[in-house]
C-alpha cells in the first residue's frame, strides 16, 4: 500500500540514487519538501540487495521538518555496530542544531547490545527507544502525541509500547516537534555537522524516512501495520 | 467375520497320570463357511480329535476317533500346550453347529469336551460406491478417487477415451465398453477400509478420458459401475509471480521487474495511481484499466522487466502483475507500489498573457505537455493538474489556488468552481495547436490573488475596486508574531474588534496567559484553548489585533491571536517556534469544532519585528536567513494544520519604528525588503503613520488598533507597499522615481529639516563620497517621480534614504504640540501614493494612507 493511504503522510524520503538530484533527495509526497545537501555528497550502497545512503560524516543535509506540532516519523534503516568501545550519541535521522544534547533530535544510541532509536520532542520528551536488530534492515515507527500529551513507539505496529502520559499543565512545547531556525541536520554521526571525521565503530545505513501528522500509531494502526509489513517484506 | 471366545473353566480334576485331558476348546471366529479353532490337550503326544456336528448328543468315542458321521473331522497330536489345528470349513452358512472334542494317548481317552457355534448368514449385499472424482495433475498424471461402503474383495478402475460403461466383467479384464484395452486400468486393488480409495492413473495423453470404478465383495457380490468425468490430463500448475517492484526512472518513467517460476506463456500488467480500485484479472488480462497497460511473452523463468513510461508526476502508482502460462493457468495478481515523483518544471512554462480587472488568462507554448499530470498530495488531500498534448477532449483536472482557498475539480475544457469565498471561472482554450490557455475570472471578492497550477505561481489576478472585503465568508485566523508591537499596549481599552471576532478562550494574547510579564517563551498546551469566545482585548491593553478584527469582519468568524514576544531575536523566536505552531494547530482544531472545513479557513500571520536583531547587530544576511527560515516554519506550521501542502499563507511584515540605531536598523530594513521581494505572498507594510509616543519606538495604545487595521488591510487585499524604485541623477538634479503615482502628504513635514536643509518630507540624500548629508533645495512631485534639487553636487556615489531619520534625536521644533510642522507624534515619510485613502473603522477621522515604506536606495 502506498503511504498516502496512511492518513497524514507529510514527508517522504527514499535514500537511493533514483531519488537523488541537484544535490537533493526528492520529498516522495510531492510536497516539495527535499532533503538539501548541505556538505559533501552522500554515500550511496548496496546493503543486503537494497540502495541505500550511509551516514557518515563526511556529508550532511537539511530538511524542513513538518511535525511542527505533533507527528510520528517511520524509519527504515539497518544499525551495524562495527566494533566495540564507547559508543554514545549518533543523529541518524536529524538533530535541531548538531549537538548531542539539543532536543527535537531523531537519534541512535549504541547501547551495550541495544541498536537504540529514539525520537525526543522540542521539550526534550523522547519517544522510545526503539530497538532494531543488529546488522538487518528495520523498521521503526516513533510518535510524539501532542493531543494524548504521550510517547508511542513501534516496530510493527502491532506491539506499541508508550510512555506515561503527561497529567496536569504541561508546557505546550513538551512534544511540539520541529527543527531549529536553520532546518533539521541529517547525518552528523558525531551530532557535529562541522565534523568530517569518519567513524569506524558503527555504520548507519538509512533506506526511508517517512513522516505523518499526529498519531497513526493509534489512530490508523491497520493502515500503518500494513505499510510496515509491506515495508518489511520490501526490504527483507 | 465375527469372533468367538469360548474358554472352558473347570476344577481340576484328580485323575489317572495317563489318562489325557482337554484343557482347551475355543472356536476362535466364524465365517458363512468356516471357523477357527483353538483345542490343547493335559500332555504333549496325546492325539486331539475334533468333531462337529449338527446333533447336540455326542458322537461315540469311535465316531468321533474316526470321523464317522461329522459335518466336519479333524485332528492333531499335542506337541505343546496350548496347541491347535486349522478349523472347520466347508460348513453351512447359517447353521447351528456343535464342536466335539476328545483326547487320546496310550490307549486312555478323555472325556468328551464341547462347544456350540453358528456359521454367518451369507453376505448377498453388493457393495456400493460413490463420490467418483479426479484431480488432474499433470499431463499424464490423474488422481482417482472413489467411496466404498465395505471394507473388502477388489475395487477395479479403468479409464477410457470413450464415455460407454464397460461391463463388470470387461472392467476385471481392464477393457474398456468395447472389449479393448482401456488407456489406464488398476487390475484390481484389494480394498481392506471402507471410505475413500485412491487411485492414481498413469501415462495417460492429453485426451478427454472418463472413469469407470467397480468393486467385487469377498462374497462374490459386485456393485455398480460407477462413472467420473470427463477429464483432461494437462498442465494445472498456477505459475508463480514473485517479487514485483516499480521504482522511478523518471518524471513519467518507471521500471516494473517481477520474477517469474516458468518460461511459458505472457506476463500482464497495468499501472495505476495509487488509490483507485484493485483491477481483477481479467481486467489486467484485457489491460482495460489502468494508466498504463502491458503484455509481453515470457520465454525464460526468472526475472522479467518493462519499461514503464506514459506516467504522470507528482503521482503514487501501484502496478499489478500477472502471468498467464501456456495451458492457460492464472497466476495470482501481485501489486507493488510506486513512489509519487515530483517536478515542478512542468508549470513553469506558463506565461501570464493577459491580466485585467478580476480577470486574468495564462498560457502555455505549444505543446508542453504530454502527460496527464496528476498528484496525491499529502496531507490527505489530493490534488491534480492534468494537461493532454494537443487535445482537450480528455479530462483535464486543474488546480487553481487563489490565496485562501483550494478547491479541486475535474473539467473537460470549461471548469466552473466556487472556491470559499471567491467563485472562479476558468477555461481551457484548445485554440492554438496545443497552446493551452487558462483564463481566471474572479466574480467576487478581493484580490490580488496568486493563481498557483499545483505549488507553482502563474501569476496573479485582482479584483481590486473595494477597500474592504466584498463576500467573504468562511473562517480566518490571523496571528500576530514578533516583538511587541503585536501585542497589548496601555492598560486602556479602546475598543473592542468586529462583532464576528473571537479568541480562545483564555486571551488573544500569550500575555493572557500569564506569559506576557515576564517574557516566557513558551506556550501552554493545547488543553488551555479549550474553546472560543468573543474577542476583547484583555487586561494586558490594546493591541493590533483589535483592528485586524475592525477590517476582517465580512468573515462568518475571525479567530485573533498573538504569539508575539517582546524584546526577542529572530533566533529566540525560532527557538519558541511552538508558540506559532500551537496556535495555528489549536486555532484550526476550535474552528473545525464550530463546523468550518480546513478548507473553510484562511490563516494570515502579520509580524513586526527588527528592533531586538537590531540591537544585537545581526548582519543583514544573517537577519535574511532567520526571517526567510521563521516566515516558511510558520508556513509550514499552517500547511499541517491545514492539511493543505500548496497552501502559502499570507505574511505581513512591519518595518521598525525605533530607528535609534540608524546604521543597525537600515541593516535590517534592507533584510526585511529582500525577503519580502524574494518570497511569494508576503505583504511590507510600514507603521510610521500611525500616532507614536514619545520614545518613537511604540504607537500610542489607539495606533496599536490602526496598525491592526492597515496590516489586515494590506495582507488581506495584497497591497503592494510604496517604494522607491530607482534614484538617478547627475549633479544637482536627481530624481526618485516609485512604483505608484507620488504626493506629499501635507500633514505631515519636517520643516527645517531631519539630518540636513529641505528633508521636509523625510527624504534624505547622503553623499558617500563625502560621508555627509547634501541639504535638498526642492522638491518637485510629478506621476510616479519626485525630482530632487541638491544644494551640491555629490563627491561620490549618493544615496536617497527614506524616513530614517534617528528617533534617538531631538528632532527641530520637537518641543512644538502635535500638529505643528514636524508633527512629532509620527515618525516616517511624507510621501504617499495618490490612492485617496480610506477611513479607519476605529477612528473615522483618522485616514488610512499609502505611505512609502522606509528605503535606503542607491544612486544608479
Amino acid at each position: 500500500m502506498p503511504a498516502s493511504n496512511i492518513p497524514g503522510w507529510q514527508l517522504g524520503y527514499r535514500f537511493n540514487a533514483a531519488n537523488y538530484a541537484n544535490s537533493e533527495f526528492a520529498d516522495l509526497t510531492g510536497n516539495n519538501n527535499p532533503l538539501e545537501v548541505l556538505n559533501g555528497s552522500p554515500v550511496f550502497e548496496t546493503v543486503d540487495a537494497h540502495e541505500c545512503v550511509k551516514l557518515d560524516n563526511t556529508w550532511n543535509a537539511r530538511f524542513w521538518h513538518p511535525n511542527v506540532w505533533q507527528g510520528t516519523v517511520v524509519l527504515v534503516a539497518r544499525l551495524d555496530r562495527v566494533s566495540g568501545g564507547t559508543l554514545v550519541r549518533y543523529p541518524i535521522g536529524f538533530a535541531r542544531d548538531g549537538s548531542n544534547g539539543s532536543s527535537n533530535r531523531l537519534v541512535a544510541l549504541f547501547v551495550g547490545n541495544d541498536r537504540r532509536v529514539q525520537l525526543t520532542s522540542g521539550g526534550n520528551v523522547t519517544a522510545g527507544p526503539a530497538n532494531l536488530s543488529d546488522s538487518v534492515i528495520g523498521t521503526l515507527v516513533l510518535c510524539q502525541d501532542q493531543i494524548r500529551q504521550n510517547t508511542y513507539w513501534t516496530l510493527d505496529g502491532v506491539a506499541v509500547n508508550s510512555g506515561t502520559a503527561a497529567t496536569g499543565i504541561i508546557n505546550g512545547n513538551r512534544h511540539q516537534m520541529g527543527s531549529n531556525a536553520d532546518g533539521a541536520h541529517l547525518g552528523a554521526l558525531f551530532g557535529d555537522v562541522s565534523n568530517t571525521t569518519p567513524d569506524s565503530a558503527v555504520n548507519i545505513h538509512l533506506f526511508e524516512m517517512h513522516f505523518f501528522e499526529a498519531n497513526p500509531i493509534e489512530d490508523a494502526a491497520m493502515e500503518l501495520q500494513e505499510f510496515l509489513a509491506e515495508l518489511s517484506g520490501k526490504y527483507a | 467375520m465375527k469372533q468367538i471366545n469360548l474358554s472352558l473353566s473347570r476344577k481340576p480334576q484328580i485323575v489317572q497320570a495317563s489318562v489325557p485331558l482337554i484343557n482347551q476348546l475355543q472356536v476362535l471366529a466364524v465365517t458363512e463357511a468356516d471357523a477357527q479353532v483353538m483345542a490343547s490337550a493335559s500332555s504333549n503326544g496325546a492325539t486331539v480329535y475334533l468333531y462337529v456336528s449338527l446333533s447336540a448328543t455326542p458322537p461315540t468315542e469311535a465316531d468321533m476317533i474316526s470321523g464317522a458321521g461329522a459335518e466336519w473331522f479333524g485332528s492333531f497330536v499335542m506337541s505343546s500346550a496350548p496347541s491347535g489345528m486349522s478349523g472347520p470349513s466347508g460348513l453351512a452358512p447359517g447353521t447351528a453347529y456343535y464342536l466335539y472334542a476328545l483326547a487320546e494317548q496310550n490307549g486312555e481317552h478323555s472325556a468328551f469336551q464341547s462347544v456350540s457355534f453358528a456359521t454367518d448368514v451369507p453376505d448377498t449385499v453388493a457393495p456400493t460406491l460413490s463420490e467418483a472424482d479426479f484431480t488432474v495433475n499433470d499431463e499424464t498424471n490423474v488422481d482417482l478417487a472413489v467411496t466404498t461402503n465395505e471394507n473388502n474383495g477388489d475395487l477395479y478402475v479403468v479409464v477410457t477415451t470413450t464415455q460407454a460403461t464397460p461391463t463388470a466383467a470387461q472392467m476385471r479384464l481392464g477393457q474398456d465398453s468395447t472389449g479393448v484395452a482401456a488407456g489406464y486400468s488398476n487390475g484390481g486393488q484389494a480394498v481392506s477400509e471402507a471410505g475413500v480409495q485412491l487411485i492414481s492413473a498413469n501415462d495417460l495423453t492429453q485426451a478427454a478420458y472418463y472413469a469407470y470404478f467397480m468393486q467385487d465383495d469377498r462374497m462374490g457380490n459386485t456393485s455398480s459401475v460407477l462413472e467420473a468425468g470427463p477429464f483432461t490430463p494437462s498442465d494445472v500448475t498456477i505459475p508463480i509471480v514473485s517479487s514485483v517492484e516499480i521504482v522511478t526512472t523518471g518524471t513519467t518513467t518507471a521500471l516494473l521487474t517481477f520474477n517469474t517460476d516458468t518460461d511459458e506463456g505472457d506476463a500482464f500488467f497495468i499501472v495505476q495511481p495509487a488509490g483507485e480500485a484493485a483491477p481483477t484479472l481479467a481486467q489486467i488480462k484485457a489491460g482495460a484499466v489502468g494508466t498504463v497497460q502491458g503484455q509481453q511473452a515470457v520465454s525464460a523463468a526468472g526475472p522479467q522487466s518493462a519499461e514503464i513510461t506514459g506516467l504522470s508526476e507528482a503521482v503514487a502508482y501501484l502496478a499489478y502483475v500477472a502471468q498467464v502460462d501456456a495451458a492457460g493457468n492464472d497466476s495470482l495478481v501481485v501489486a507493488a507500489f510506486a513512489e509519487a515523483i515530483t517536478d515542478s518544471s512542468f508549470a513553469q512554462s506558463w506565461t501570464q498573457a493577459d491580466i485585467g480587472i478580476g480577470f486574468a488568462s495564462f498560457s502555455t507554448a505549444g505543446g508542453q505537455f504530454d502527460a496527464e499530470k496528476t498528484a496525491s498530495g499529502g496531507f490527505g488531500q489530493a490534488y491534480s493538474d492534468a494537461f493532454i498534448d494537443g487535445s482537450v477532449s480528455e479530462l483535464i483536472t486543474i488546480q487553481l489556488v487563489f490565496g485562501a482557498s483550494t478547491t479541486v475539480t475535474s473539467f473537460d475544457v470549461s471548469l466552473s468552481f466556487t472556491s470559499n469565498h471567491r467563485s472562479t471561472t476558468v477555461q481551457i482554450d484548445p485554440s492554438g495547436g496545443g497552446t493551452f490557455t487558462a483564463e481566471v475570472e474572479i466574480t467576487s471578492g478581493g484580490g490580488p490573488y496568486s493563481v498557483l497550477l499545483g505549488t507553482d505561481q502563474l501569476g496573479i489576478v485582482d479584483v481590486e475596486s473595494v477597500q474592504r472585503i466584498a463576500s467573504a465568508s468562511g473562517a480566518v485566523v490571523f496571528i500576530g508574531v514578533g516583538q511587541s508591537l503585536n501585542a497589548g499596549r496601555g492598560g486602556t481599552i479602546v475598543q473592542s474588534g468586529g462583532s464576528d471576532a473571537i479568541m480562545a478562550t483564555g486571551g488573544a494574547h500569550i500575555s493572557s496567559f500569564n506569559f506576557w510579564s515576564s517574557n516566557q517563551e513558551h506556550a501552554l498546551n493545547q488543553a488551555d484553548w479549550a474553546s472560543t469566545v468573543p474577542f476583547a482585548e484583555g487586561g494586558g491593553g490594546q493591541s493590533p489585533l483589535a483592528g485586524v478584527a475592525n477590517i476582517l469582519t465580512d468573515y462568518d468568524d475571525v479567530l485573533l491571536h498573538s504569539a508575539a514576544i517582546g524584546a526577542r531575536t529572530l533566533e529566540t523566536l525560532h527557538n519558541s517556534y511552538h508558540q506559532v505552531s500551537a496556535a495555528v494547530e489549536r486555532s484550526v482544531s476550535l474552528l473545525k469544532g464550530e463546523g468550518y472545513a480546513r478548507s473553510d479557513i484562511s490563516i494570515m500571520f502579520s509580524m513586526k519585528h527588527g528592533e531586538a536583531n537590531a540591537n544585537s547587530q545581526t548582519s543583514q544576511a544573517d537577519y535574511e536567513t532567520l526571517l526567510t527560515n521563521y516566515i516558511n516554519r510558520c508556513r509550514i506550521a499552517v500547511r499541517q494544520a491545514l492539511r493543505d501542502p500548496s497552501y502559502v499563507a499570507k505574511f505581513h511584515i512591519s518595518f521598525p519604528i525605533k530607528q535609534n540605531q540608524p546604521d543597525a536598523d537600515r541593516t535590517i530594513k534592507k533584510s526585511i525588503l529582500a525577503v519580502a521581494d524574494t518570497l511569494p505572498n508576503v505583504i511590507i507594510g510600514e507603521v510610521y503613520s500611525v500616532p507614536a509616543e514619545a520614545d518613537r519606538v511604540h504607537p500610542t495604545v489607539a495606533g496599536y488598533v490602526l496598525m491592526g487595521e492597515r496590516a489586515a488591510y494590506q495582507v488581506e487585499k495584497n497591497i503592494a507597499a510604496m517604494r522607491c524604485t530607482s534614484f538617478s541623477g547627475v549633479g544637482t538634479g536627481w530624481t526618485a522615481t516609485f512604483n505608484k503615482p507620488v504626493v506629499q502628504d501635507a500633514r505631515y513635514n519636517w520643516g527645517a529639516n531631519l539630518n540636513a536643509a529641505h528633508s521636509e518630507e523625510g527624504l534624505e540624500v547622503w553623499d558617500n563620497g563625502a560621508s555627509a548629508f547634501i541639504a535638498i533645495t526642492s522638491l518637485t512631485y510629478s506621476g510616479n517621480d519626485i525630482a530632487i534639487t541638491l544644494a551640491s553636487a555629490p563627491i561620490g556615489t549618493p544615496e536617497l534614504r527614506i524616513a530614517s531619520q534617528d528617533t534617538s534625536g531631538t528632532l527641530v521644533g520637537e518641543s512644538g504640540p502635535p500638529g505643528d510642522i514636524h508633527n512629532p507624534s509620527h515618525t516616517g515619510c511624507a510621501v504617499r501614493s495618490t490612492d485617496a485613502g480610506w477611513a479607519s473603522p476605529f477612528d473615522p477621522t483618522y485616514t488610512h494612507y499609502d505611505w512609502c515604506i522606509p528605503q535606503i536606495v542607491e544612486a544608479t
